[in-house]
């Protein structure tokens, strides 16, 4: 089973720490055996509460890379 | 800059961007007051005791975004943005304690934790020299009024019982200008301090702050012809994947009328420089140090002024450059974007200079703006990497290094039989070491580099990128360039033969 993330790095999304982001799930897919497959995008129409992440078909707003990795997993179980 | 954005990092961009969001749709004083509440929620973020706590701190936090002092009354915002907008010229210090902020951290340095099991060596006890150490219910207890700090309790506890507490401003300054007053606030000894902005990016409290210029460049990209100079370091700031042109095509949507690569100041620097090392050294000094960085060279001055003799008398590639385009377009605003603070200093000192933004500052201007570099295209009309505009050595400069790279380079044109020893330190306590070895006679036919952040100015305070990635962008971008060393820079030799080499040197 294998999640689609897609991470916004529009400028605002930047500022507020993206990059930390698609870090994160890279260290994460090389440690678990599911496939992660991991989508940089231009905007999630998500501004206001940057990062904003789309998991499947929801928009989220995890404020650290250890807020993702939680959603992650809790998609995963 | 460390790796991930930390939630104070965080909080200081998003007052900058709600600032600029203002301050573009002409309604700064209006709507001003409403932002306490906005930026911090009822039930509060959780750093503070409550929601009143985090908004009474948010409003020294917008003061200081304003571009004023940070402490004194901050009550009423309204007024303060008037006055902000009036104000001609940035004053006083740019970094500065908020001390509302300032969660006065213990000073005691050595402390017994939980860990301690009371056992029969008590080597802690045996092992200090002042007989600091006694046993209280059942634990070990440190009388701080004896206390030395040595640490010998710490090495010896064989169960790793005792904590070596710092402050984390004092422990990220490395010279020693923070301190804590009688009250355990902390303050910043001026006559030290370089501005360098590692106790900005340490503090977690957020308790220190930098004056932004935001609300001043904006006014000024609104009434006058105004021209961006981008910092070498500029390359992938934006992130992995925003290209230059799409960060110089967001600068014009923001209003900037032309953009201009600091690495060709940069060049001129270099051709300057090396120079003055092939004239100078070693027939009147035995080394000549570099003068770019405004921490490294304000550390000279202020803590090592019998070497200023040797410091290059060559202005930095921001001034550089801001002269001669204030000799080519007398009428327009100069600002300086970068990835550092002490530059915000160096700039009140040269006329030339307009205004200096941090990168962190900009990227708050493009949110404040509603402009998303992701969304802009890559292929415009702006000048692209290997547009003749800089040379590689140019382009290095913002990396540890590079300064060396670039000098050694024209020196290896004009006279390779040339002895050039290199020396490099970067951090501000590699440059203390290296300075003190330089007061001592250690240093012959030498050129000093001396960089204030480790890394170079890829790793300074308010990037938006960590250092590793940085450098590789820069030495990528460098290499795109088709010309190599800077003395093969014809734009550079141009300004130099208008102007007179005189015209790039500190009086």
């Amino acid at each position: 089973m294998g999640i689609k993330i897609k991470i916004c790095i529009g400028t605002p999304c930047h500022l507020m720490g993206s990059q930390n982001l698609i870090e994160a799930v890279q260290e994460f897919n090389k440690k678990i055996e599911t496939d992660i497959e991991v989508e940089a995008v231009n905007c999630l129409d998500k501004c206001k509460g940057a990062p904003a992440v789309k998991i499947d078909d929801e928009v989220y707003a995890p404020a650290r890379p250890k807020d993702l990795i939680d959603l992650i997993k809790e998609q995963l179980r | 800059m460390p790796k991930n954005v930390s939630e104070v990092t965080k909080l200081r961009r998003r007052v900058f961007s709600s600032i600029a969001q203002l301050a573009f749709e002409d309604r700064l004083a209006e709507d001003i007051d409403k932002l306490p509440e906005q930026l911090i929620p009822e039930q509060g973020l959780g750093y503070r005791c409550c929601a009143h706590k985090e908004r009474a701190i948010v409003n020294h936090r917008i003061k200081s975004a304003l571009g004023l002092e940070a402490n004194g009354d901050a009550k009423n915002l309204k007024k303060l943005a008037i006055q902000a907008l009036e104000l001609e010229k940035i004053t006083g210090n740019n970094i500065d304690v908020l001390d509302i902020a300032c969660d006065r951290c213990p000073l005691d340095k050595y402390r017994v934790s939980d860990a301690c099991r009371n056992c029969v060596d008590h080597s802690c006890m045996n092992v200090c020299p002042k007989g600091a150490i006694v046993i209280v219910q059942n634990r070990a207890y440190i009388d701080q009024n004896k206390c030395i700090e040595c640490g010998l309790c710490q090495r010896f506890c064989s169960y790793n019982a005792i904590l070596k507490m710092s402050r984390p401003c004092e422990t990220a300054c490395g010279i020693e200008a923070i301190t804590a007053n009688s009250d355990r606030q902390a303050k910043i000894n001026y006559d030290s301090c370089v501005s360098c902005g590692s106790c900005v990016q340490a503090c977690p409290f957020g308790a220190i702050t930098y004056k932004s210029q935001i609300l001043q460049t904006i006014k000024m990209i609104k009434d006058e012809d105004t021209i961006a100079i981008l910092a070498p370091a500029f390359v992938g700031q934006f992130g992995a994947k925003i290209k230059i042109t799409q960060i110089k095509q967001g600068l014009k949507e923001l209003g900037f009328k032309m953009i201009k690569e600091v690495a060709l100041g940069a060049d001129i620097v270099t051709i300057e420089e090396s120079q003055e090392f092939l004239d100078k050294v070693p027939n009147k000094q035995n080394y000549l140090t570099t003068s770019c960085c405004p921490a490294f060279l304000a550390l000279i001055e202020q803590e090592f002024s019998e070497l200023i003799e040797n410091i290059s008398s060559t202005v930095s590639p921001m001034v550089a450059l801001a002269k001669v385009l204030k000799e080519d377009y007398p009428d327009s605003k100069v600002v300086f974007i970068g990835p550092c603070i002490a530059k915000k200093d160096e700039a009140l000192k040269n006329h030339e200079l307009d205004a200096v933004l941090t990168f962190e500052e900009l990227g708050s201007m493009f949110v404040g703006a509603g402009i998303n570099l992701a969304n802009i295209s890559e292929d415009n009309n702006c000048e692209s990497a290997n547009d003749e505009v800089a040379t590689d050595d140019g382009r290095t400069f913002a990396r540890s290094g590079g300064l060396i790279k670039a000098v050694e380079g024209a020196i290896s044109q004009i006279d390779p039989s040339k002895e050039f020893n290199k020396i490099k330190a970067q951090g501000l306590e590699e440059c203390i070491k290296t300075l003190r070895l330089a007061k001592a006679n250690q240093y012959q036919n030498s050129f000093i580099e001396g960089m204030g952040c480790q890394g170079g100015c890829v790793g300074g305070p308010a990037t938006l990128m960590d250092t590793k990635f940085t450098t590789k962008q820069v030495n990528n971008f460098g290499e795109q360039s088709n010309i190599r060393y800077s003395v093969d820079n014809n734009e550079a030799k141009a300004f130099i033969s208008r102007f007179g080499s005189h015209k790039f040197h500190r009086e």
